[in-house]
């Protein structure tokens, strides 16, 4: 068996060291407004929270008022010295006439008339409202919830399909090895690509490194906002397979659509 | 009590109520309008380490502050399960992130999501002293995330926990429910796949 050296073991500790390092030099911007804006997400979702649980605490104290009204009802039917009482309250209301008042009337169908102050709103009430209900709407311009635009698209799918090919190992082609990698990467004004990223490995560190090559490669057609071109992130997949390779691309609506790389 | 009448006098509009003298005062907060007291607490000094390492894990900012809005809500939702005899609230919060970015990659590998942003700047920077430097290292960042990328998840994990969410040994032993040796001895194994596979990468580019 293969046993390294001294000299090896403590080159490779250096290295191991010094990728401790670089990666304790990386420093994770933050977008300045998400803390304020997940903490306002978080107090209202507190707020939703605690309004469910008073509601609920209320329902219950109705639901225990109720029943106990209940019983005490029934309690008083029971006894035949209380139960005139209690049955004399649901009796069908009477005018009741008192020294120096106005007589009550039991409701009906009669026309009440206003007080004249009341009536005076009254009639003022439906000009008002004719006035605005006249008045046409104005037309407010709702904001788009997107702007008008494109998303990139490969400049030469052949080229790209040929691209593709040729960094699909050998050694795995001829094994029949296949797999997906998800690439992120940015894609400039001028239609290059940058900081390609793995979004989603393919398991197989050969076909991402594969792919990784290929998307430094390719050339895209820009994004475009309101009709000038601009730098956008992109993901895509890249399907390496023995019989040919797909990329897939998405679309402006984030759906997906195979561009066959192989004919 | 008190606090909904202010709430009431408040909603008075200005105009047809006289201006009352001490209007213009802070009016002391109801419970509802703020978080709970710990939980406050939490958010101030874990929302940080919580959102780099999600963001160590997952490709894009979008995404990282979408599942670290998750995190909270599902913690603060989840708060009176909370038992602080079992773990600290870090690793509370830890462990529901670690669900979560999982779910997160499990769906991604089911349903292929694919994702457009149109946020530009890379957020993963150098910590260079001048913002040339900073330019000039973005490159090597973004080959060392990259190489990360490629690596298992478990290897994955333990680095996001150190580099992303910046915890000491012990802290990620108590995350992951392992020994801190343990912890170390993974760190250096996952720091070795990194080197090989960073080697390999420049290899490939050379």
């Amino acid at each position: 068996m293969f046993r390294r050296g001294g000299n090896q073991e403590r080159f490779d500790e250096r290295d191991v060291r010094s990728l401790d390092r670089d990666l304790r030099q990386i420093v994770i911007e933050e977008r300045c407004s998400y803390g304020a804006e997940l903490r306002a997400q978080l107090i209202e979702e507190h707020a939703r929270l605690e309004g469910g649980r008073r509601s609920r605490s209320w329902s219950v104290s109705a639901v225990g008022i109720a029943a106990m009204l209940m019983l005490t009802l029934a309690g008083s039917l029971a006894f035949p010295q209380t139960r005139g009482a209690v049955l004399g309250v649901f009796q069908a209301p009477v005018a009741v006439e008192t020294a120096g008042s106005v007589p009550v009337r039991p409701r009906g169908n009669d026309p009440v008339e206003p007080a004249p102050a009341v009536a005076a709103l009254m009639n003022e009430a439906p000009a008002a409202v004719s006035r605005s209900a006249s008045a046409e709407p104005a037309e407010i311009p709702l904001p788009s919830p997107l702007l008008p635009g494109t998303v990139p698209e490969l400049l030469d799918r052949n080229e790209a399909r040929m691209i593709v090919a040729q960094e699909y190992p050998a050694v795995l082609q001829r094994k029949g090895i296949g797999g997906r990698v998800r690439i992120l990467m940015w894609v400039g004004p001028e239609g290059t690509t940058e900081f390609p990223q793995i979004e989603h490995t393919s398991g197989l560190r050969e076909l991402d490194l594969a792919a990784l090559r290929a998307t430094q490669a390719l050339r895209f057609v820009p994004a475009t906002r309101l009709g000038e071109a601009v730098g956008t992130w992109v993901s895509f997949s890249i399907r390496f397979q023995p019989g040919g390779t797909d990329l897939v691309q998405p679309d402006p609506e984030y759906a997906t659509f195979h561009i066959p790389l192989s004919n | 009590m008190t606090t909904s009448s202010a709430s009431k006098a408040k909603s008075v509009p200005v105009s047809v109520q006289p201006r009352a003298p001490d209007q213009g005062r802070v009016q002391p907060r109801s419970a509802a309008q703020d978080l709970p007291p710990d939980f406050e607490a939490w958010f101030r000094d874990h929302r940080e380490p919580v959102y780099r390492y999600v963001r160590f894990r997952v490709a894009t900012r979008d995404v990282a502050e979408d599942l670290t809005s998750d995190v909270f809500m599902k913690a603060l939702r989840s708060l009176g399960s909370y038992d602080p005899r079992k773990s600290a609230p870090r690793t509370w919060l830890l462990r529901i992130a670690r669900n979560a970015v999982t779910d997160y990659l499990r769906t991604l590998q089911r349903r292929g999501r694919l994702h457009v942003s149109l946020d530009s700047a890379p957020d993963l920077v150098h910590r260079g002293p001048s913002q040339e430097e900073r330019m000039l290292r973005a490159e090597q960042v973004q080959r060392l995330l990259n190489a990360v990328a490629t690596l298992r998840a478990a290897d994955q994990e333990v680095l996001s926990l150190r580099y992303g969410a910046g915890l000491a040994n012990l802290e990620i032993a108590e995350t992951l429910k392992i020994s801190a040796n343990a912890v170390a001895v993974r760190v250096h194994r996952a720091l070795s796949r990194l080197r090989a596979t960073v080697a390999e990468t420049a290899g490939a580019e050379d």
